[in-house]
């Protein structure tokens, strides 16, 4: 089994940041997704989209990253959309009911 | 001798002493070796930390005697910026000196008594007794 | 202290007299007591002196010098060293508090699902990856025959996980005899999730209803895997799920209640991702595993035999390496 290492790279433009997520996402790598997307969920207007092209594996601690930033996007009104989600991780968001709350691209 | 010397404690110089002065008392009244190094130890802690939190204090050692008991006694006083969470101060593993045994804790355990008022905002004043073993 | 002192000076000057491999045995195993003793190191080095100087051997001035500075330098020593003590018991007390907390945790969990009142055969086993299990079973009569089975996973593990474990099982003692359909109490366990737990916790859940009056099975589901179904008849497997989010993150969610009426050997196999996940694969993790098993097994087993069979199965796909907590229970119909 390989671990990836886990990255998150921020692109920054007008009216939207991108946000890229490769690797593993899982109790060890979720720390480092929560510094750096949920202050942009709290507290930029601007639309946030999230890539998970390369995210190779995602947990509940990771889902709960994502939880954690709808919640705070809910709060300023703000948009969210995951983009080019893998197969095997659009399947956690639809069982958990999160595909609901959250646009997927 | 001067039994009640107070020393401004201003630079690093004057932890020195501050040093020098409880070691001579100690000696003077019959401290042992070992003990004179922990009593010294002590004064170097609580003078170290007016030195770097508060800038400016003084460090005050004097003899005390109770019954045929004879000991020394160190008094640290400062008008620095005081200690928000002293019970956290004296918990190991929270000191300044970053886990190396030292700092309030360290003291606590180098002297047979220990008392500290603090508070933040309102300077700090630490005082210790060590008491002579027969 | 003083024996330790006589001691110490014993060997020492034995060594002194004869050097030889024996004493210094001798004083490593005389150290450990002076350790467990809390003998900090300043007073060991004057004793040393002090023996010294008492037994004739005299000590240059420079020697003597020299050792009022070392005595200086290891009263630092005996303090970080002190220090160090008083975190490893602090260190032990916690560890003991959280072998109290999972003590506590482990009675929170059923022991057996087989009562009088039901024509149900269940089987379950669950395994937690670490100590405290994030993982939840349990069962509750509603009403006078009816019995509601959960499986659940809060998600963040260790303490808080348990903490909310707990408040789940309370508040289903509460709802005994209470006769809410499956969705309306995944509507109540969700308000009661968000108001107390940890924002940062969430919960996953699958509650079935079964009536052994009309065989009939109601179920909803709290953003839970799939329950896998099995017929016995046509041996068919069907998915069982509805919409619904994940307790805990919203106030206004609805939740779906769906039902099917049971026949004698059907059942029904709740369970947690961690049985299910396949980490190395891209393919998205379904309960193919789970189906394997089933059609490998002897299904004229009890439910229990074939719930080993199961989750065996399961950590052989796996090569062993148990990263999630397992739970697996089957619910049959007699």
């Amino acid at each position: 089994m390989n671990q990836l290492p886990f990255l998150v790279e921020t692109e920054e433009k007008e009216k939207e940041i991108c946000v890229y997520i490769h690797g593993d996402l899982d109790l060890a790598s979720a720390p480092r997704l929560r510094e750096t997307l949920l202050p942009l969920a709290e507290k930029d207007s601007r639309t946030l989209k999230v890539n998970l092209k390369n995210l190779h594996y995602m947990d509940s601690t990771g889902l709960g990253v994502f939880v954690a930033a709808l919640k705070l996007r809910k709060i300023i009104n703000g948009e969210m959309f995951l983009e080019e989600v893998p197969k095997k991780i659009q399947r956690i968001f639809q069982i958990s009911g999160v595909d609901q709350y959250i646009t997927i691209a | 001798m001067d039994n009640n010397p107070s020393i401004h404690v201003y630079n690093e110089w004057d932890i020195v002493v501050a040093r020098q002065s409880g070691r001579d008392l100690a000696k003077s009244l019959g401290f042992g070796e070992v003990d004179q190094a922990r009593i010294t130890t002590a004064i170097s802690e609580l003078a170290r930390n007016i030195y770097l939190y508060a800038k400016q204090g003084e460090i005050e050692v004097s003899p005390v005697y109770e019954g045929d008991k004879v000991g020394i006694k160190i008094i640290s006083r400062d008008n620095g910026p005081g200690i928000k969470d002293v019970m956290k101060a004296l918990e190991d593993g929270y000191s300044t000196s970053g886990g190396l045994g030292a700092g309030l804790p360290g003291v606590k355990r180098l002297m047979d008594e220990f008392s500290i008022e603090s508070s933040e905002g309102k300077g700090t004043l630490v005082t210790a007794v060590k008491w002579k073993l027969f | 202290m003083k024996q330790v002192k006589e001691y110490y000076k014993k060997i020492m000057l034995h060594y002194l007299r004869n050097p030889g491999e024996h004493q210094l045995y001798a004083g490593q195993q005389l150290s450990k007591s002076l350790i467990e003793k809390d003998i900090p190191p300043e007073d060991i080095l004057a004793l040393h002196i002090n023996i010294m100087k008492e037994n004739g051997y005299i000590l240059p001035r420079e020697w003597e010098r020299s050792f009022q500075f070392l005595m200086e330098i290891m009263v630092s020593f005996g303090m970080a060293y002190q220090e160090r003590q008083s975190l490893r018991l602090k260190k032990k007390q916690l560890e003991s508090e959280i072998n109290v907390a999972i003590s506590m945790q482990k009675k929170l969990y059923p022991h057996t699902f087989e009562h009088g009142f039901h024509d149900l055969e269940v089987g379950f086993i669950s395994t937690p990856a670490r100590e405290m299990s994030g993982d939840f079973y349990y069962y509750t009569k509603h009403g006078k025959n009816k019995l509601g089975i959960l499986v659940a996973d809060i998600a963040g593990k260790g303490i808080p996980a348990a903490l909310c474990m707990s408040m789940i099982k309370y508040a289903m003692d509460t709802l005994e005899n209470d006769v809410k359909p499956a969705n309306m109490i995944l509507d109540y366990l969700n308000r009661l999730v968000l108001k107390n737990a940890d924002p940062s916790l969430f919960v996953t859940m699958f509650y079935t209803i079964y009536d052994p009056l009309t065989s009939i099975l109601t179920y909803s589901s709290a953003g839970h895997e799939p329950a896998l179904y099995y017929q016995a008849k046509s041996k068919k497997f069907q998915d069982l799920n509805t919409k619904g989010l994940i307790l805990g993150v919203d106030a206004n969610v609805k939740y779906e209640e769906k039902a099917i009426q049971l026949e004698s050997g059907d059942f029904i196999v709740l369970y947690t991702d961690g049985v299910t996940e396949r980490k190395d694969s891209d393919e998205p993790d379904d309960n193919s595993i789970l189906r394997e098993a089933i059609s490998s097994a002897d299904l004229s087993l009890p439910a229990q035999e074939i719930v080993n069979h199961m989750y065996q199965h399961a950590i052989d796909e796996k090569n062993y390496q148990l990263d999630d907590d397992h739970t697996i229970v089957m619910i049959r119909k007699k």
